[in-house]
Formats: structure tokens, C-alpha cells, sequence
């Protein structure tokens, strides 16, 4: 063993010594960069690693909603998935339960939302506290009363929000009241509410009989991460009902979008059908399947 | 919206399972795991109702203490079935809040041609609730403490209901559905497998390390 490994050293040392002993010879010029380069390519190892999953995520970043492949989908007739629908819904209290309605569109995510108000053949709750803000003595206000408004007023009704007592789900303004709505500074209260009105949301208006009327049976719906959402009709519906208040839905928001502009495309990629117990059923547009059981029958409890 | 394979996979996939009404079922009843829909379509409480039966309406307490676990376990696991084979017979479920009352399963017979001069498609109803018809008979199932599979046994009884298998279809994809089952079992034995042998090796690796340095220092 011993002599083998003085054998080696020999050896190293005999090989080793004409090399260095050249290398002192040349310049340290040669010498110098090697090292730097091989500290360079580590340092380049470290930031490479780093920059990696950046350059990932900037990718990852998309302008749109996913429109997902409906050729994955199962869908459904209208019959058939309010059949399943009503199984699933079994012995619940019909007031609580209620079909809804998902309509997924194709869409940029910063673009503007589609957001309205509509009123559905068959509405589905109808009890909705309006306040209107009108002078209480004119005709406006009569009319509204009459239409259903459970609050008529300006400065009652002022005092009443400032005091916090706020008592009703909606609030519209006649536009002659607009400026003195606008002093009274109530924005603070109704603002995060959703209350406040205003022009853009048509809730100030001149004609304010007709839009409580119908605000009574209407509901409100807007666009949120790319799906319109809304109760679509109460469990007791027939399918018929269901059909008029999904046709009325859908091309309400249809004439939505066509209004937008004409620069903004937006599209309905979706419709599902889905209610408070059960899972959503993908519409396929069809009211009735080959096998499906008489519409009647899917109006009982 | 969710991902449509997220939402078709939960339609595929059972909601909440339902033990009772599975292990005590016949050998022929589908297996644990069905898909959401077809647990709705078959299993135990896919029947169908003669045409006399009018109206089934169920009545127990809102909590579970006093017997009251098998009429909520036959509501929520049976009766959606039974619902969907036979949508047109009302099904009402009234729950109170008196925990010692009586539970009881009530079925109002009557005559086959009754109901259906009463509901008229073509008028938009507005009301919600029309099962007014006088019954001809009425049949009522004290539920209390009796399990869900004795309570749906007894309806079905009380109406000579006929019961239905799954249809072709059906048996197709249960049979897909029990690959499925065995596939992943034989998977995940697998995988149980290389897993133990990874941990094994790495345990070797970390303790012949270990004897290194101890021998080194």
C-alpha cells in the first residue's frame, strides 16, 4: 500500500511540476479570466433560476374570461333538467327555493359590464320596499304611490336616511329633485349601499310611476367576473313559465350588449339552469327532449 | 363560473354519500359511489307509483333526537328517487319544531282520472300549491324511530309501487363506474408501493450520511 501511494505521489509530483512551474511563465492575464468566467456563469445560474418563473407568470396573464369547450359539456332540454331539478328540491319550503339562472358570456375582463334592470313575465318576488324621491304634494308623487312606492318624499325622507333608518331595498329620484337630493349629501349612507341614485343606473328619472311599476315585479341583474346571474322563477313554475321568463332574460341582456358598442364584442357563450339545493344544468336551448314527461306534470310540488 | 369539467365532474360524482340507504340495500343496488344524477335516477326508492296515488306528505321534527333520523334520512335520500320517477305526484315535507311530536308518512289515494282535467298547462298558474283534491283514502306511516330503508319498504308496500331497475344505459355506466373503482385501487396499491421503496431508499441514504459525518468528525 505504502508503496504505491508514494508511487502516485511521485508520479503527481512529477507530473505536476513541469506544468506549474510553466504557468509561472505565462502571464497572469491567461489566469485571471478563466476564474472570473466560471464566477460569471454561476452568477448567471443564480439569476437565471430567479428569472425563470417570472417570465411564466407574465405569460400567464390573459385579457379574457376561459370559454371553456362545451363539447365537454353535458347538456340538457329545459324539461329535463327541471326535472332534476325538482328531485333534487324535494320536500323544501317553496318560498326559499328558487330556480336561478347563469348566463356565462364570452368577454374581456376589464371591458364594461352588462348591468339592468328587467321585469319578468312571471316575477318572482315581489315584495320590494321602493323610496321615491319626489315632492310630496305633486302628481309624480301620487303616481308613485300608486304605483307601489312605499316611501314618498324629499326632506322626510332625507332626515329619515340620516338618522339611519334606512327602509327600503330601492331608491329613484325625480330629476327636478335631483339637485336637492345632491345637497342633502346622502351618498355616504346610500353609496355603499348601492342606493344612491343616479343617471347611469336609470334610477333618476321623469316618469317615476312607470319605473316603480316596474321595479315592483322587475329585478336587477349585472355581470360579475363574466356571468349574469338572477332568480329566474319560483319552484312552482310549469315549464312554459320558465321558458316565457328565460327568453325574456336572455334577450333582455342580449339587447344589453348590442348597446354597448360596437367595438366591445361580447357574446352568450352559456346558459345554466341551477336552483337553490341543486346543481347547475347546462342549457342546450331545446324546450323538450325525446323522452321527456309531459310538461304538466313538472309543475307540481 | 367554475371550469366546466369541475362542474361536469361534481354532476358525476355524489353529492352527499348515503351510507344507510346503501348498505342496507338489496345485493342489486348500486354501489357507494355514483354519479350525482344517477343516484337520482337509481337506487333504492326508484319506483314507480300506481296512478291512484295522489299525494305524499311527510310530517316530523326539524332535529334528529327522538326517532326523528329515519324520516329525515328517507327525505333526503329516497324521496328525491322516488320525486323524479314520478314527478307528477306532489311530495310535501312540513317539519316541526316539537321534537316529541309524531313523525308520519301520509298518502292520499284517489281516483286515477281525477288530477288530470285539474291542472291545465295552457293557463299560467299562479299559485303554487294545488293539491286540494278530495282523497278517497288515506293511508298514514308512523315513521318514528324506524330506519329509512323500513320507511320506503313500507311506502312501498302501502302502494304497491313497482320498482325499477337501471336501464341499459344506467348498467353502462355503473359498469364504467366499478372499472373506474378497481382501476384506481389498483393504482393507488401501486403507487402505495413505489412510495414505500422511494421512503425506504431515502431513509438508507440519510442514515449511511449520517454514520459518514459521525465518522468523520
Amino acid at each position: 500500500m505504502a508503496s504505491t501511494k508514494s508511487f502516485v505521489a511521485r508520479t503527481s509530483r512529477l507530473s505536476i511540476s513541469p506544468l506549474a512551474r510553466r504557468r509561472s511563465q505565462i502571464s497572469p492575464f491567461v489566469c485571471l479570466p478563466c476564474q472570473q468566467l466560471r464566477h460569471a456563469s454561476d452568477n448567471a445560474a443564480k439569476y437565471k433560476r430567479k428569472d425563470t418563473p417570472k417570465t411564466q407568470k407574465k405569460k400567464k396573464t390573459r385579457s379574457t374570461f376561459k370559454e371553456p369547450d362545451l363539447s365537454n359539456a353535458e347538456q340538457f332540454s329545459l324539461c329535463d333538467a327541471m326535472r332534476y331539478i325538482r328531485a333534487f328540491e324535494v320536500g323544501r319550503p317553496p318560498t326559499s327555493a328558487k330556480y336561478e339562472m347563469h348566463i356565462k358570456l364570452r368577454t374581456l375582463k376589464n371591458g364594461p359590464v352588462v348591468r339592468n334592470r328587467l321585469r319578468l313575465p312571471h316575477p318572482v318576488k315581489t315584495d320590494l320596499r321602493i323610496c321615491v324621491i319626489c315632492p310630496p304634494d305633486s302628481a309624480a308623487a301620487d303616481a308613485a304611490r300608486k304605483a307601489g312606492a312605499s316611501l314618498v318624499g324629499e326632506d322626510n325622507v332625507f332626515e329619515a336616511v340620516k338618522e339611519g333608518k334606512v327602509e327600503f331595498d330601492r331608491c329613484i329620484c325625480h330629476v327636478d329633485s335631483l339637485q336637492k337630493l345632491n345637497k342633502a349629501g346622502l351618498g355616504r349612507i346610500l353609496g355603499p349601499k348601492g342606493l344612491m341614485p343616479s343617471a347611469k343606473m336609470g334610477t333618476v328619472v321623469k316618469d317615476v310611476a312607470t319605473t316603480v311599476r316596474d321595479m315592483v315585479g322587475g329585478a336587477e341583474y349585472r355581470e360579475r367576473m363574466g356571468v349574469v346571474r338572477m332568480a329566474i322563477g319560483q319552484l312552482g313554475f310549469s315549464p312554459e313559465e320558465m321558458q316565457r321568463n328565460i327568453k325574456a332574460f336572455v334577450g333582455e341582456v342580449r339587447k344589453d350588449i348590442a348597446q354597448l358598442s360596437d367595438r366591445i364584442a361580447k357574446d352568450v357563450h352559456e346558459v345554466v339552469l341551477s336552483s337553490t339545493n341543486a346543481p347547475g344544468f347546462s342549457l342546450n336551448g331545446d324546450f323538450k327532449g325525446p323522452d321527456s314527461v309531459p310538461t304538466k306534470d313538472l309543475s307540481t310540488l | 363560473m367554475v371550469s366546466i369539467l369541475q362542474r361536469m365532474r361534481k354532476l358525476k360524482t355524489v353529492k352527499g354519500k348515503s351510507p344507510s340507504s346503501l348498505h342496507r340495500s338489496p345485493p342489486e343496488a348500486p354501489p357507494a359511489h355514483l354519479l350525482q344524477l344517477l343516484a337520482i335516477r337509481v337506487g333504492p326508492g326508484a319506483a314507480l307509483l300506481p296512478k291512484d296515488v295522489q299525494r305524499i306528505h311527510l310530517e316530523f321534527a326539524s332535529k334528529i333526537n327522538g326517532g326523528n333520523m329515519g324520516p329525515r334520512k328517507f327525505w333526503r335520500h329516497h324521496l328525491p328517487r322516488l320525486k323524479y320517477h314520478n314527478p307528477a305526484v306532489p311530495m310535501t315535507v312540513s317539519r316541526t319544531t316539537d321534537q316529541s311530536g309524531p313523525a308520519t308518512l301520509t298518502i292520499h289515494f284517489g281516483s286515477a282520472a281525477e288530477p288530470s282535467p285539474e291542472v291545465d298547462s295552457t293557463t299560467p298558474a299562479d299559485s303554487t300549491v294545488t293539491s286540494s283534491g278530495a282523497a278517497d283514502r288515506v293511508v298514514t306511516i308512523d315513521m318514528k324511530n324506524k330506519r329509512d330503508s323500513e320507511i320506503l319498504h313500507e311506502l312501498l308496500k302501502a302502494t304497491k309501487a313497482v320498482e325499477l331497475g337501471p336501464t341499459e344505459e344506467d348498467q353502462e355506466a355503473l359498469r364504467e363506474l366499478k372499472e373506474q373503482r378497481e382501476r384506481s385501487a389498483r393504482d393507488s396499491e401501486m403507487s402505495r408501493g413505489v412510495n414505500a421503496k422511494r421512503k425506504r431508499e431515502a431513509e438508507a441514504l440519510a442514515q449511511a450520511r449520517r454514520g459518514l459525518g459521525l465518522a468523520t468528525a
